[in-house]
């Protein structure tokens, strides 16, 4: 047991909308991955993959020797699927990682894989309500919904008005598609203006269609292994800390929406585990589902302090000069939201973001580098710190 | 006799040794791992503690059009979701609600403001 363990590979495949199956999309991203690492299909020891909504979208469940098998590798090596909504591929990261952690595995594949517009968005909404607490969704409470409590909860604990609260949000869209535009991968590779989030269609007030990230198709992966392996490879990206909580599964037993324990307690753990605070942090990638979650994961996390983190974007800080770049793949807002691929995809555009060769908008010369993955309505989160540099 | 009497009620549960009131299943308390947790005799109404006005209905509530959604702090101190139909011009944190209806099987709550 011990040693470091890093990731030697990534590959992502375009988000948006896919004409092949998930498993297909997984493989494409997959090989990009395992051709980065300079490995052969035979090294691969494992796959953890992610992947939520396949039995619904795709009829299909049994993901993961499915996925191995779309690769090409039909060979007697343990494969397993990870669901736990929205942070399915973070998930499957970590496990991956502590696989190689305990000395069972040299080098491992991880990642995951949605394929969610083959189906009508209704359809999707009713899978994704699958997620959150069978009596609470029986009760109309949607993810819009539960987003607007947030928002809510978070306006009247800060003494902001309503409007002021949407204005500061849809800065917070603005920011991500500023972002997103700039990445070739991202599913809604456009700007975004003032007028276009404030004129768009009312979910939940105060919650607006483009306070919200879409529904994509995509997959994305990365091959890790342990340090002697990774230290033969040019750029290797170190795993510094890896932290996972759970949230109080039922809504209404919260006693503030307007912050997440999990989210901190997360934190708390990668950040011990990194001997790093969050002033250390050069750039990340946060989990933007609805624009108000992005200052939820801001200030849980400890990058802005409570009450400070709505007026990040309007500040210029979390653009991709500020002091502090946030999701400069354009965040679920621009990239968009492969549910069980997500987390991958944000651990592969922190993992290019350290290297210095992601295509869009760069953070200056970072060192260290962090990913806030939520599943479902908070329920589970994970925060992955990585970092350059031995 | 009110008409909230003669309607099934929405269960929660306590914890006899702290006190400590949710609307889910609890095997153990969460504050004070006791294991003396009891259902609670259901609430026929509380007051809003927030609402939410929803302009797109979930597939399973389509019919509804609009409608409210409402977190309330029922009277035996457990707090739920729910549902009025009502204008949410009506309705305030702080409004006083009952119990219209409830559906065992689906758990769908639906309230009326007093």
């Amino acid at each position: 047991m011990g040693g470091r363990v890093a990731i030697i590979g990534v590959g992502m495949a375009n988000s948006g909308k896919s004409t092949v199956p998930s498993w297909e999309l997984f493989a494409g991203a997959a090989l990009k991955a395992i051709k980065e690492a300079e490995i052969d299909l035979s090294e691969i020891q494992a796959l953890h993959l992610g992947n939520v909504y396949s039995a619904f979208t795709e009829a299909q469940t049994n993901m993961a020797p499915l996925a191995l098998s779309a690769m090409g590798i039909d060979t007697n090596i343990p494969s397993i699927r990870y669901e736990t909504a929205c942070a399915s591929s973070s998930v499957a990261f970590r496990q991956g990682y502590l696989s190689i952690l305990s000395g069972m595995y040299d080098i491992v594949l991880v990642g995951g894989t949605e394929r969610l517009r083959a189906v009508p968005g209704s359809f999707v909404q009713q899978a994704m309500a699958s997620s959150m607490d069978i009596a609470e969704r029986n009760v109309g409470l949607t993810f819009a919904a539960y987003w607007a409590y947030v928002a809510k909860a978070y306006a009247r604990k800060h003494h902001m008005s309503d409007s002021k609260l949407q204005e500061l949000l849809a800065k917070i869209s603005i920011k991500n598609h500023f972002h997103g535009a700039f990445n070739k991968k991202a599913h809604l590779q456009k700007e975004a203006t003032m007028e276009d989030v404030m004129s768009s269609t009312m979910v939940a007030p105060p919650i607006k269609i483009m306070d919200c990230c879409p529904f994509s198709d995509g997959a994305a992966a990365l091959v890790l292994s342990r340090e002697e392996i990774a230290k033969r490879r040019k750029s290797p990206v170190w795993i510094a800390g890896s932290g996972q909580a759970s949230c109080m599964f039922r809504i209404a037993d919260r006693t503030d929406l307007s912050t997440n324990p999990a989210i901190t307690a997360a934190a708390a753990d990668a950040y011990k585990q990194a001997g790093v605070g969050p002033k250390d942090i050069n750039v990340s990638e946060l989990h933007d589902c609805v624009n108000i979650h992005e200052v939820i994961c801001l200030e849980n996390a400890g990058l802005f302090k409570e009450g400070e983190g709505i007026y990040s974007a309007e500040e210029g800080l979390t653009y991709f000069d500020g002091d502090m770049p946030v999701s400069l793949s354009g965040g679920l807002k621009s990239r968009g939201h492969p549910v069980g691929a997500t987390g991958a995809y944000q651990l592969c555009e922190i993992t290019q973001q350290l290297r210095g060769d992601f295509e869009g908008k760069r953070a200056k010369d970072p060192e260290v580098g962090l990913t806030v993955n939520v599943g479902g309505t908070g329920a589970v989160v994970t925060v992955h710190i990585l970092r350059r540099e031995g | 006799m009110d008409e909230s009497n003669k309607i099934q009620l929405p269960r929660c549960y306590s914890c006899n040794s702290c006190g400590y009131r949710s609307s889910a299943y609890k095997a153990v308390c969460p504050i004070c791992r006791s294991t003396d947790m009891v259902a609670l005799e259901g609430a026929k109404g509380g007051i809003v503690v927030d609402f939410v006005q929803v302009s797109i209905p979930p597939e399973n509530l389509k019919d509804l059009g609009e409608y409210v959604s409402v977190l309330v702090k029922l009277d035996n101190g457990c707090q739920i979701f729910g549902i009025i139909l009502e204008d949410p011009k009506n309705i305030k944190i702080g409004t006083s609600v009952v119990v219209s209806s409830f559906n065992n099987d689906t758990k769908e709550v639906f309230f009326k403001t007093l």
